[in-house]
């Protein structure tokens, strides 16, 4: 047992883990409130990277200002989204909006793809973070950790936001009983198009964030995605904390497990998911349905 | 609670809003889990059954909300039922039409409660009293010892509601009937036994006579009536 | 209520056969045959997915799995043993419908979205196993060396023989699905998409007929998968991955849920425009993504439920 081998997958997973969770709170905060399934949520992912890099190449911009400009530049385009292809349908059963969002991502990315290329792009480590540290005999990139820790700040302040203030307070009403909230005078149908944007923000953050240690390319979005779904149906959907368990949970298991058993342990990942989901429909923690 | 249902008996199950009935329904009928108790039909011990099973075993039941197949015509809908109680629900090779034994009963079953001139309507296309007699269609077709009704009169005229009472009493001659209702004319006009709930628990149960004139039973009511808060 | 399919039913299929089967001898290019191929190919693949999205009411996200697994292990018996069809159609047949007992046992006891996402991991464990196990599959690089397919010790060798066959087991396969769907299991699959509960409390075993219905839908898409793997001489794991579970998906719901006639008209348009497409224009990606947005917004009962009301629509005002 290589204990620097084990020790080196385990930082790399809890990094991947740290950005995992940025992605699916987004995803876990729209089902809870809407009962929306966002399958373009990895298209959105892909759209901060390459908001990213389109700004920073085309209005000539840092690498810390292009970070904050691209997520600003994917809000808008969800909310449309969400008021044109999601709130029509918002009467039809569930399964309507996972269809609409599977295409809407079939739109982005071929978006992405037509605009940008399919080829890989690097995006260049920021000076301010550039170069190594070496802790227990492995040589880590600085950015790589130091993103990792921008990307639980955040969500930290998202949980922060949801427990305590008066609009997370709103969002939590509508997840536990939206007739309730509405009848209380929640305007639901508004506060869903905000979180909408604000998850895709998130996101965008994440595939922007993370775009210097993952690159960036037209499918960037799609592992990701599976992931946090699997992350967030683990830990039930519109359960933020179990959310948290859950991404690190398939992070570590992906990153461990594939140190060992190469890339089967992404099977083996799958297949507990899915059995988890039949016997516990609820996800492992939550509170939040998916049947 | 405890409630039994003797054979060939319109047993009437009433009380409050939010006492219970339609769990103890649920439970009884294979859709909930109850967390202690047995449910015992002809004296075997169904708790937790699936539906399936139950009404394989002869126990059949109509929901609150009216819940019938709405693109199938009223006959398909019954036949449907028909076929399900002969068991001929994998049959993968023969047109459905073709099952006659189950189409002619489906058809008995209609003719018998008066619905067969609205046969090939397609049964959203129903008035609301009529669907509430498609869903007794169905439960009849497939004939059950025991049948389940939720709020049978619910959202019905008073003519309408009349028939539906005779119908129900006319039930008692082929099976047992255990009913849910809030409509005390009806309760009290065709039960031979009337459970009252309230509150997850049973208070009272008898003949409709001793019922009504139950003080209990009259507080349950009255009481929830008078201490229920506007909202 | 759709009328059952007796004699008269049984003539849009036959002339619709007949028409495709004379095609090549009356002037069709051997390019347009080929791409007529694929649609037949999809068209099967899309009922069996139809069987399960229109009448049992079950969403699959990855349907792609039992089209792929199919061509797999075709197109491996194909070229380690032999080229004749219908011993391929058998080893996959072998091996899709086991793994679908397998899968269906697991996945028959939920609906909705949990099965939609449930089914897209199968596919996705399909494909990473595609991917990693290059012993077998040759990785990303694909299955190839397939043969020509044999019938009956006769080599299919043109284009043409291979798309009579295809027509073939189009026409077979719609006219057993017809049936099964009039029969009484396709009606209690409706009933069970109408409302689960209501069919449970008629004494309908949902579960059961779940798992029947999925495993009945892998077995048809194994037929489309083995086809395939003979026309394109190989398959590679992009034939699990779930671009393409969302291609089947489009092909099925642009043509018509629940009609098995619509998916048999969506999967040619759509193999006929996405050729059109992909030669003149970079963009297919999105207009494909555009266009499923569009008709899920809009015409969610697809081509052959819009034909439907416009007729429904003219009989009512004739009357």
């Amino acid at each position: 047992m290589d204990l620097s081998f084990l020790f080196a997958n385990t930082v790399n997973g809890a990094v991947y883990g740290a950005f995992l969770l940025l992605t699916s709170l987004g995803l876990s905060l729209v089902f809870g409130l809407g009962r929306v399934v966002n399958f373009a949520h990895g298209a959105l992912y892909a759209l901060g990277g390459y908001g990213l890099v389109a700004v920073m190449q085309r209005l000539g911009l840092g690498f810390w200002p292009a970070l904050v400009v691209a997520p600003l530049l994917v809000v808008p385009i969800a909310i449309a989204i969400e008021r044109v292809t999601i709130q029509p349908i918002r009467s039809r059963p569930e399964i309507y909006t996972l269809l609409v969002t599977f295409g809407v991502s079939f739109m982005v990315i071929g978006a992405i793809e037509y605009v940008f290329g399919t080829a890989t792009t690097l995006v260049e480590v920021p000076r301010l973070f550039a170069g190594t540290v070496v802790i227990v005999g492995n040589e880590f990139p600085i950015y790589r950790l130091a993103a990792a820790a921008l990307s639980l700040a955040v969500s930290g302040a998202v949980f922060a936001f949801v427990q305590f203030t008066p609009i997370g307070l709103q969002i939590r009403a509508v997840t536990d009983d939206p007739g309730m909230a509405e009848a209380l005078g929640v305007n639901t149908t508004r506060l869903l198009t905000l979180v909408f944007g604000a998850a895709a923000g998130l996101a965008a953050l994440a595939g922007a964030l993370g775009a210097p240690i993952f690159a960036v390319h037209p499918e960037m979005g799609s592992g990701i995605l599976l992931d946090a779904f699997l992350a967030v149906i683990l830990g039930g959907l519109g359960n933020l904390p179990g959310s948290a368990i859950g991404a690190f949970f398939v992070a570590l298991t992906k990153s461990i497990g594939g140190g060992y058993v190469a890339d089967w342990s992404i099977a083996v990942l799958f297949v507990l998911v899915a059995i988890a989901l039949v016997f516990r429909p609820t996800g492992l923690f939550g509170r939040g349905r998916v049947a | 609670m405890s409630l039994e249902v003797a054979p060939g008996h319109v047993h009437s199950l009433i009380g409050p809003n939010g006492a219970g009935k339609t769990t103890a329904f649920n439970c009884v009928s294979g859709f909930l889990k109850p967390d202690a108790g047995q449910v015992l039909l002809d004296g075997r011990d169904v708790t937790s059954w699936a539906p399936h099973r139950l009404v394989a075993a002869g126990m059949a039941r109509t929901f609150q909300i009216t819940r019938v197949f709405g693109e199938l015509t009223v006959l398909e809908n019954v036949a449907l039922a028909a076929r399900s109680r002969e068991g001929r629900n994998l049959e993968m090779w023969r047109p459905a039409q073709s099952v006659t034994t189950a189409q002619r009963q489906a058809l008995d079953v209609l003719t018998t409660l008066g619905l067969v001139d609205r046969a090939e309507s397609n049964a959203e296309h129903l008035a609301h009293g009529e669907k509430r007699v498609l869903e007794i269609a169905i439960a009849l077709a497939l004939q059950p010892t025991v049948v389940l009704l939720d709020e049978p009169t619910a959202g019905m005229s008073s003519g309408e509601t009349e028939r539906i009472a005779a119908l129900i009493r006319s039930l008692s001659a082929r099976a047992s009937v255990l009913l849910v209702e809030h409509d005390m004319e009806i309760v009290l006009g065709i039960s031979d036994v009337v459970t009252v709930m309230t509150q997850g628990s049973v208070i009272a149960s008898g003949p409709p006579s001793a019922i009504s004139r139950d003080a209990r039973v009259q507080e349950a009511y009255l009481g929830a009536v008078a201490g229920s808060v506007p909202c | 209520m759709r009328k059952p399919a007796g004699l008269r039913g049984l003539a849009l299929p036959l002339v619709g056969a007949g028409a495709l089967a004379i095609l090549p001898f009356v002037g069709a290019s051997p390019f347009t045959i080929t791409l007529l191929t694929e649609s037949l190919i999809f068209a099967i693949w899309a009922m069996s997915l139809d069987l399960l999205v229109g009448y049992t009411g079950l969403v699959s996200f990855g349907h792609a799995a039992a089209f792929g697994l199919a061509a797999y292990a075709a197109g491996y018996f194909a070229r380690e043993v032999t080229g004749d069809f219908f011993a391929a159609l058998l080893v996959a047949e072998a091996v899709v419908v086991p793994v679908a007992l397998g899968f269906g046992f697991v996945v028959a006891r939920v609906s909705g979205i949990a099965f939609a996402v449930i089914s897209l991991c199968i596919a996705q464990v399909l494909f990473t196993i595609a991917v990693t196990w290059r012993a077998v599959t040759n990785g990303m690089d694909g299955l190839v060396g397939v043969p020509l397919p044999k019938v009956a010790g006769i080599t299919l060798a043109s284009g043409n023989a291979f798309y009579l066959l295809t027509v073939l087991c189009l026409v077979a396969v719609y006219l057993w699905l017809t049936r099964l769907v009039d029969s009484p299991f396709g009606r209690t699959l409706q009933a069970i998409r109408t409302n689960e509960e209501r069919a449970a409390s008629i004494g309908i075993d949902v579960y059961r007929h779940k798992w029947l219905a999925f495993v009945l839908s892998w077995a048809v898409a194994g037929l489309a998968g083995t086809l395939m793997v003979f026309l394109k001489a190989g398959t590679t794991p992009m034939s699990l991955h779930w671009t393409e579970s969302g291609n089947v998906l489009i092909m099925t719901i642009f043509g018509g849920i629940g009609t098995l006639l619509g998916p048999v008209i969506g999967s040619t348009v759509f193999v006929f425009v996405r050729d059109e497409f992909t030669t003149r224009f970079k963009a297919w990606q999105f207009v494909f993504g555009l266009v499923f947005v569009v008709v899920v917004l809009l015409f969610p009962t697809g081509l052959v439920g819009a034909v439907n009301r416009i007729r429904g629509f003219l009989w009512r005002a004739r009357s």
